[in-house]
């Protein structure tokens, strides 16, 4: 087996963490929405008109004006929210009264505080109040017109032959097998990467300019003069656009997605079919390390990149040195698992590290110890010994048959009676994706063994095997799993796929958004902004979050000018003072900011697929990326429709 | 006009185009007021940026009015339902240059709620109409400005409108083309639509409208009929036929308006418009194929030709 390991940038986002998500939601949402109505009833005031009057022609006559001055009343409230935040927020800087607890955590913390319910409440405000009058006016949209507009913009692009460019995938396939490592350990994972790549970056660029450039156009060559002067609502061209648009993205995409599956398919050998063309269904447990000096992170080998932590083997005859585990837990077993009749399949892929000259590609051994997640390490080796007493003591047979027989039937009654299953000496390879078969029986007795759900079920004690030189094993969660299913490859591509199309339709929703407002190039720029800033979300945030060393920019362009070490601390001094401060500022106005910038690494699926693991629907695609996407998109949604009914459709003549 | 069903309504209609500060770049309309009835043609007469333009762009609510109000069947220029009974071709026929001529009647029919039935049945027909029968499969980048004309205001007229706004619906148009759009526009008069129509071409506006509004500097000058705008109170025309000019007759003429006060200004005979004679030129030379005029030819007095010069004369 070769290697194969799923190594994520962040863990996908959980059912359990979707309240917060929402919070997180509303607060950011509702901050922008609160922002603008702050502004725009400001204008109302000074201009003195009665906020919302103009906004509600959509509304019965008689119900217009209450529902105007209770729209005002709840944008106040929703306002004086924000700001009492904020005053928390500055009042707490002071830190009286430890106000700081009841700050809001922005989805930081499991436990919501008071400041969480206040923002979130204030954004839901902001928000019911900004969406109020855009949901009269979309009872007005007819999906009639904004089909015809749709179709429109499928036309649109075929007959400037915009569809060539989805030739320019096929050099990909005709040119890329000059580039592409012929190592069949690497022959999945490359193909897949190189596929995915050029179709993701030539689709992103379509994506952007197709929706940047359209209504700017027809503003431009006063097309629109045409539509918007029939029955048709402002917005019906924003969608009709985003539609037409979106579904010939999407007709391209599963076209050349088909074509590249196949490229992929004939492309690669029979060793890296066998290895990594599959779908493997993984079930990951928490990760811990027992005997190390961080039971989190285990022991540091001094790797850069330290995604692995590890536990060190002792030598042969060492009794002082007690034995290092790594261990999984697994929180729950699935029933159809604890019903099946089969041995259950437990994968792992670990980093072998060398304390001593070996032999290379040498394996070293392991021991691997499946057991009730109720026991304790000591509970564990108590009745490992007496199982040993027991299997000392069983009956033996002269015939090896009816030996193996009478051994099996031993196995399985220790499985019975204590939940526990030890495979010893298993030889553990570098960067290899190894298995191993548990009997069935075990995780029967295991599910069925759990009474208490706060209890896990399982956990897998992983340990090297005392030997006469000392070697590390490096393991990270994703690293060993339980393999629960092994699923068609074709499919799970096609699921990567629909990974790609959720940062199109982000792309084509905001550069059609941004092109409500401005010119062609600039609603470009802005969205080719915003999606390469998402790239970067993990560094903004740790800059945002002041935990990048060397500080700020200008502290950190003080450090470069002066040659100072990222490390030192800066000389106490009225200029270092100012400089922390404005890098303070500045870290302060980036985190806000940050709330605007989408996560786009999110939608990055290939990981999976390169490297066989099954993209999940529920937890991977509908969580994880559809639900964000439409989370995201909704409140630029809210935008465009604003910008495009108060938008002079004519220019200047 | 009183009793008469008013269509189009200004009151007090002002456009003020800021820049981006908020500050007054130029004063495009100021305090119009205006009435269009029901089943008149209406025409707007102004130079280059008198603001006809802006006035119809107002009230087809591609513009917001800084000051006033613009309505539209009673509706508020805003309005889209009011967009059902209106249909409107702008100065240059900005449509989508991809499609043919009979797929930008369906687009167009689509935005209505017409039924595909109905759609093709009235797409065809207005083909028919335009004169585009022959070049409905070509795309519309293809066509000539006239053709766009044309289909432009096929489109305009693909809800059937009582309201029809056509900005310059004869510019860059041939003569031919001129006289089709004119006849046109008032056959649809005709029909009990109320057209809307904006131009700097006055012999248009004096040949098919009944009511013109005169703008200048974004302010109106004058409005009413055509007939009653033209009409100078101070000259007297006198037509007659059977004669021909002599002095004897000019002194005649001259006794008999001195006797009532008056003072010949001219004599002579009636010349018809360029128009008038381009038409029948051009209704001549298709009924009689083949037939050319000739130029007559200055000779260069160093030499001769062997016939000894060319006539000036219509051949067959």
């Amino acid at each position: 087996m070769l290697f194969a390991a799923l190594v994520l940038p962040r863990e996908p986002l959980q059912w359990t963490q979707l309240v917060s998500a929402i919070h997180l939601w509303l607060q950011n949402a509702g901050a922008v929405a609160a922002l603008g109505l702050g502004i725009w009833l400001l204008a109302q005031f000074l201009q003195k008109r009665q906020p919302f009057t103009d906004a509600l022609t959509d509304v019965p006559r008689p119900f217009a004006g209450m529902l105007a001055n209770v729209l005002t009343g709840l944008a106040c409230l929703s306002l004086v929210g924000f700001l009492l935040i904020v005053g928390l927020g500055i009042v707490a800087s002071f830190n009286p009264l430890r106000l700081g607890r009841f700050l809001p955590t922005a989805g930081r913390e499991a436990n919501l505080t008071v400041g969480d319910y206040i923002l979130s409440a204030s954004g839901l405000l902001a928000l019911g109040v900004a969406l109020t009058p855009m949901f009269f006016g979309l009872l007005r949209l007819r999906w009639r017109r904004i089909w015809a507009l749709a179709r429109l913009s499928l036309k649109e692009a075929i007959r400037n032959r915009v569809v060539i460019v989805f030739g320019l995938v096929l050099l990909v396939f005709l040119f890329a097998g000059w580039f592409l490592p012929s190592k069949a350990e690497d022959q999945v994972r490359t193909y897949v990467w190189a596929v995915y790549f050029s179709i993701w970056i030539l689709f992103l660029m379509l994506a952007g300019l197709l929706g940047s450039l359209s209504i700017p156009n027809d503003i431009k060559s006063q097309s629109i003069h045409t539509i918007v002067t029939k029955p048709v609502e402002k917005f019906e061209i924003v969608l009709g656009r985003f539609l037409g648009y979106g579904l010939l993205l999407t007709i391209g995409l599963v076209a050349v997605s088909l074509l590249s599956l196949v490229y992929v398919a004939r492309g690669i050998s029979d060793q890296a079919r066998e290895e990594s063309y599959k779908a493997r269904v993984p079930i990951f447990g928490q990760l811990q390390f027992w005997g190390t000096r961080d039971p989190l992170k285990g022991e540091s080998v001094g790797r850069e990149f330290d995604l692995r932590g590890y536990i060190s083997g002792i030598r042969v005859g060492d009794k002082e040195t007690p034995r290092q585990y790594a261990i999984w837990t697994f929180e729950s077993l699935p029933a159809e698992l604890a019903s099946r009749e089969s041995p259950i399949r437990f994968e792992f892929t670990f980093d072998i590290f060398r304390l001593s000259k070996g032999e290379e590609g040498k394996p070293i051994p392991c021991t691997f110890l499946f057991a009730d997640g109720s026991l304790d390490l000591r509970q564990i080796q108590d009745k490992l010994a007496e199982i040993q007493e027991k299997r000392d003591k069983r009956p033996r047979a002269d015939d090896p048959d009816e030996d193996r027989k009478l051994s099996d039937a031993f196995e399985g009654k220790v499985i019975e009676d204590y939940g526990l299953y030890e495979l010893r000496g298993e030889q553990v390879t570098d960067y290899h994706t190894q298995s191993q078969e548990v009997p069935a029986a075990l995780l029967k007795k295991l599910a069925a063994g759990q009474k208490d759900p706060n209890v896990p079920p399982m956990r897998v004690w992983v340990s090297v095997d005392p030997a006469p030189e000392v070697q590390m094993l490096g393991a990270a969660r994703r690293d060993f799993y339980l393999l629960a299913a092994d699923r068609s490859f074709e499919v799970n591509f096609l699921k990567g796929v629909v990974g790609m199309w959720c940062s199109q339709m982000l792309v084509l929703g905001i550069a059609v958004a941004c092109s409500t407002y401005l010119s062609g190039i600039i609603s470009w720029l802005c969205t080719m902004f915003l999606f390469g800033a998402g790239l970067f979300t993990d560094y903004l945030q740790q800059l945002a979050e002041n935990r990048i060393q060397g500080g700020g920019p200008l502290q950190s362009a003080w450090r470069v000018m002066t040659s100072r070490q990222m490390a030192a601390p800066l000389d106490e001094s009225p200029g270092a003072a100012v400089m922390v401060t404005a890098d303070r500022v500045f870290t302060w106005i980036l985190g806000r900011l940050l709330n605007l910038i989408p996560d786009v690494n999110r939608f990055d699926l290939h990981m999976y697929v390169a490297n066989g693991f099954d993209v999940s629907l529920v937890n991977v695609l509908l969580i994880d990326n559809l639900i964000p996407l439409v989370g995201y998109l909704l409140p630029w949604a809210i935008l465009a429709y604003y910008l495009m009914k108060y938008r002079e459709i004519a220019n200047p003549t | 006009m009183a009793g008469k069903e008013v269509i189009v309504e200004t009151r007090k209609l002002t456009k003020i185009y800021r820049d981006f500060w908020g500050r007054q770049k130029k004063v495009a309309l100021r305090a119009l007021n205006l009435q269009v009835y029901r089943g008149e043609i209406f025409g707007l007469l102004g130079p280059n940026g008198s603001g006809k333009t802006t006035t119809i762009k107002l009230l087809l609510g591609l513009l917001f009015p800084t000051d006033g109000d613009a309505l539209v069947f009673g509706q508020p220029s805003g309005e889209v339902k009011k967009n059902e009974r209106i249909g409107y071709l702008p100065e240059e026929s900005y449509l989508y240059r991809f499609l043919n001529a009979e797929e930008t009647l369906d687009f167009y029919g689509r935005l209505f709620k017409l039924d595909a039935s109905v759609r093709r049945e009235r797409a065809a027909k207005l083909i028919e109409r335009v004169g585009l029968a022959a070049d409905k499969k070509r795309v519309l980048k293809e066509y000539s400005k006239g053709m766009r004309q044309r289909i432009g205001l096929a489109q305009a007229l693909i809800n059937e409108p009582e309201l029809v706004i056509l900005d310059e619906p004869t510019s860059g148009l041939d003569p031919l083309g001129t006289r089709w759009m004119k006849d046109l526009i008032v056959d649809l008069r005709d029909r009990g639509k109320t057209i809307i129509m904006c131009s700097h071409r006055l012999e248009d506006v004096q040949d098919i409208c009944d009511r013109v509004a005169i703008l200048a500097e974004g302010e109106l000058q004058k409005l009413g009929s055509v007939k009653s705008l033209l009409e100078d109170v101070q000259r007297l025309e006198l037509r007659a036929k059977g004669v021909q000019v002599n002095d004897e007759l000019k002194r005649d003429l001259e006794a008999v308006l001195a006797k009532h006060g008056g003072e010949l200004e001219f004599i002579g005979h009636p010349t018809t418009t360029l128009e008038e004679l381009f038409l029948r030129i051009i209704a001549e030379s298709k009924a009689h194929p083949g037939r050319r005029y000739m130029p007559e030819l200055e000779t260069p007095k160093a030499m001769t030709t062997p016939t000894g010069g060319v006539d000036a004369h219509v051949k067959r």
